[in-house]
């Protein structure tokens, strides 16, 4: 059989369909001789889900993406991750180094472009001491960009300035982890949706944000109806149209609710008190540690009952029973949370509820069972939170105000004792204040988008353009909107062009193999951030690292003494693997799905006495942290009578610099606009498609108005992918006291028909 | 043009209706049912059009869900590495589901 050219890519993209669903195609042989000249194992580049995916280049160039059938992901991917190839080349890549000169960024060698840079960063710091330069990275770099980096600021530049945009995504997580658990990322793992017989999504919009994992949520229900979707979240997302309960609340009010939904548990004494008398602790007073009792915890939500709830939350208190009982009365209960927790002054305070109520009905360390937080970016997970890289951190949970930690990192670095500073750095708020004030005067930003990120931008762009200090940039596109504010821009490789690792939300690791070349004179982070710090007279002993493989060796011997545990992962194993999930012992070992469970978990010895251990509280108990309800930073008030809310839409990603390189995407969401309720429509005289002019205490701008049930009344949503619509000019940067991530989930606006 | 591989996620009592609709489509090629509620499909679709087809399969009775698995733009690459034409796919997850799981 001759087939043509066409009827071979029909047959190669039939097949990938087929091998998702685990399914057979014979490909007639000319299509076989005719696949691309190979196909090479990554992870998309996009959200935190993770997909593995197979690049496949001929002569030399990226020409197709399909789904990796031996990753979790089976071989799906959203459109987002199939469409990466346009991305790769799309015109505005960066492929040379720039520096700004008069104003306006001008082409340079990378020796003029480097040169400019490390006398920048050395006058700084002669003049201003190291605490005055910082690094600003991304759960986008990876893992072994991360880590380089922090090492190299950490404890060859003597400042712990080192943050990055997952701060502003998962680090209320991060905190609701580790005062929960004593250790960070989640307990279970993507496996447990197979299991569960009742999903509770709560501030999350996975079917536009995690498409794949909502897909497996999907197919678990379709596969059994009795497994239950609970959904809560004030919009009405694709998410909550396949829920069995949709509970529309109030914004902020989350902690009232599941408070409540504790109170529902206890009275209907479907609580669990076996795990929870002998895994838990009671912590009446968050300030003093103070541990309590079961009763104090009861007496503690009499001021949750559902009457009460409903009147603060805004939901019927017959439905907060409802969603009570269904949570504890199923045999498997996963929970699943993103930005709608996170992205709050509260946001420890309500991810520690949502253990709470897995803690209290014993949800936990079973198949099906677990707590279990999305992440955004492709390695946040990863890169940042596990290597350590912000201004608190050190590499695998180890902190920088703990002298003993700084100890073991200087001895594992073979560094002189006192070579990491004993003062945390500056968060990322705090930094990009300090910027804009001048204070911090150098700033080496990389892979991330923070004219377009941050907060209430406005302050920080005006301090981006101040002329006594200075950014350099590592940004792939030239049309980011950082790279208007940059001093000098840097070309990297882009993805498939360097090799290196990425984290996932479910503690996997993959591994990134090179497919093509970089474009241009791009080189990859690994290699720029190498040459920084030899120009800036590094100590040797800090970067003794040859290639990025190097790197990740480093890794694994500065994890192996910690519960993180990569020593498995050899480079050789992870080229194999589709992935592997710590802890990874040893080279034999499989990876681990189900942590602090004896049997489940390396860490903990297989004859301990109790089945389940927190090893990471002194006295191996969980803690289950009375929180009360409190009002978000911002409420509405009568001179801004509503609330606004961001996030994303399904066909973009972050600030759409690579997304809205697609046109088809671009086409679909076009500009940014403003979800309006109905009931708020009428009342302000506006119809679909109007203009209407937002205004909070910020900023104000102009929307295109989409008037849909999806957002209850007093509530709208605006994306913020689009750079020409920047809603972060609107949004506000009060932070978390505990995680220090900015609550971009609500603020007070006022709307009017424009 | 692109080629896109995917598959139609259907609700199980509605698979061989929406197995016929589509097959009535020129631009889709399907390769059977499997696990009784996938259908396993190609588009080849020139590039402005693309969308309206997938619109037309979201809108289908019975209809869940739409996931790529495959996309090659072989042919729009040239040899400097420059797109020649515009990719053109809406997105291929149905973002409402027109019946309740």
């Amino acid at each position: 059989m001759k087939l043509t050219r066409r009827e071979v890519l029909k047959c190669a993209a039939a097949s990938s369909a087929m091998v998702a669903i685990n399914g057979s195609f014979s490909m007639p042989g000319d299509a076989m001789a005719a696949e691309p000249d190979k196909w090479v194992k990554s992870v998309c580049r996009f959200c935190g889900t993770g997909c593995g995916v197979l690049v496949g280049v001929k002569d030399g160039k990226v020409i197709t993406v399909k789904g990796d059938p031996n990753n979790h992901n089976q071989g799906f991917l959203c459109l987002k991750g199939a469409l990466m190839p346009p991305v790769v080349y799309a015109k505005e890549r960066v492929t040379r180094p720039y520096i700004r000169k008069g104003g306006v960024l001008k082409p340079a060698s990378w020796d003029e472009a480097m040169n400019l840079v490390v006398s920048k960063f050395k006058g700084a710091i002669k003049e201003h001491g190291p605490t005055s330069v910082a690094y600003y990275g991304s759960g986008q770099c990876l893992t072994e960009e991360t880590y380089l980096a922090s090492k190299i600021w950490k404890a060859g530049l003597g400042s712990n300035n080192v943050e990055g945009n997952p701060r502003l995504c998962m680090a209320s997580a991060v905190g609701g982890y580790v005062t929960t658990y004593g250790k960070d990322e989640p307990c279970g793992s993507y496996s447990d949706i197979d299991a569960a017989t009742c999903f509770f999504i709560i501030g999350s919009n996975m079917s536009e944000c995690h498409p794949i994992l909502f897909k497996r949520v999907a197919r678990r229900k379709q596969a059994d109806p009795n497994v239950k979707i609970i959904v809560v979240d004030p919009r009405k997302t694709n998410t909550a149209r396949i829920a069995d309960v949709h509970v529309p609340f109030k914004p902020g009010t989350d902690l009232a609710l599941m408070n409540s939904m504790a109170y529902v548990i206890i009275q209907e004494e479907l609580d669990d008190p076996r795990f929870y008398g002998r895994y838990c602790n009671f912590i009446t007073d968050w300030k003093t540690k103070n541990k309590g009792t079961f009763e104090d915890y009861k007496k503690f939500l009499e001021d949750y009952t559902p009457e009460k709830a409903e009147k603060i939350c805004g939901v019927p208190a017959d439905t907060i029973r409802k969603i009570a009982k269904m949570f504890a009365g199923a045999s498997a209960t996963m929970s699943f949370w993103c930005m709608g927790l996170n992205q709050r002054i509260r946001g420890v305070w309500a991810n520690n509820l949502v253990s709470n109520l897995h803690l209290l009905t014993g949800h936990i360390g079973k198949p099906g069972a677990t707590p279990f937080s999305l992440t955004g970016q492709p390695n946040a997970c990863g890169g940042v939170r596990d290597t350590g890289g912000l201004c608190h951190l050190l590499p695998a949970g180890r902190l920088i105000k703990k002298p003993e930690h700084r100890a073991q990192l200087e001895k594992q670095w073979g560094l002189e004792p006192g070579t990491i500073a004993p003062k945390p750095g500056l968060h990322t708020i705090a930094l990009w204040n300090a910027f804009a004030e001048g204070k911090v005067k150098a700033m080496f930003v990389i892979c991330t988008n923070p004219a377009h990120s941050l907060p209430n931008v406005n302050i920080y762009t005006e301090g981006m353009k101040r002329k006594d200090n200075f950014m350099v940039l590592s940004e792939p596109f030239m049309d980011a909107e950082t790279v208007k504010y940059c001093d000098v821009l840097l070309p990297p490789a882009f993805w498939c062009e360097k090799r290196g690792v990425y984290g996932c939300s479910e503690r996997r690791y993959s591994y990134l193999e090179q497919s093509v070349e970089p474009m241009g004179e791009c080189k990859p982070d690994f290699e720029i951030l190498m040459d920084f710090a030899k120009r800036m007279g590094v100590d040797p002993k800090v970067i003794p690292f040859k290639t990025i493989d190097d790197v990740w060796d480093e890794w694994r011997m500065v994890s192996a003494a910690t519960p993180y545990n990569f020593s498995g992962m050899t480079r050789e194993r992870q080229k194999k693997e589709s992935g592997l999930l710590w802890p990874c012992p040893t080279e034999d070992h499989p990876g681990t799905r189900i942590r602090y469970v004896r049997g489940e978990d390396p860490n903990i010895p297989k004859d301990y006495k109790n089945k389940y251990k927190f090893y990471g509280k002194p006295d191996n108990k969980a803690w289950i942290i009375l929180r009360p309800y409190a009002p978000a930073a911002e409420e509405p008030d009568a001179d801004y009578p509503m609330v606004l809310t961001t996030g994303r839409v399904i066909d973009h990603w972050h600030t759409g610099t690579m997304t809205m390189k697609v046109p088809e995407l671009k086409r679909s969401f076009p500009k940014a606009y403003v979800e309006v309720n109905p009931e708020d429509a009428r009342k302000k005289g506006i119809q679909n498609g109007d203009n209407v002019l937002l205004e909070t205490r910020r900023d104000k701008m102009v929307f295109q108005a989409r008037v849909t049930d999806v957002c209850r009344p007093g509530l709208v949503f605006v994306p913020w992918y689009d750079a020409d619509l920047l809603i972060n000019k609107l949004t506000l940067n009060a932070f978390d006291k505990g995680s220090k991530q900015p609550e971009y989930k609500i603020c007070a606006v006022r709307i009017e028909k424009a | 043009m692109a080629i896109t591989g995917f598959l139609i996620h259907t609700l199980d009592e509605h698979v061989q209706e929406v197995e016929a609709r589509v097959n009535e489509m020129p631009e889709i090629t399907t390769y059977g049912i499997h696990q009784e509620h996938f259908i396993v499909s190609v588009a080849e679709v020139p590039a402005d059009n693309l969308e309206t087809v997938m619109n037309t399969i979201k809108g289908l009775d019975g209809v869940l869900t739409i996931y790529t698995t495959y996309l090659t733009i072989e042919d729009e690459i040239d040899e400097d590495g420059n797109l020649q034409t515009n990719i053109s796919l809406t997105d291929l997850l149905e973002k409402e589901p027109k019946t309740p799981m």
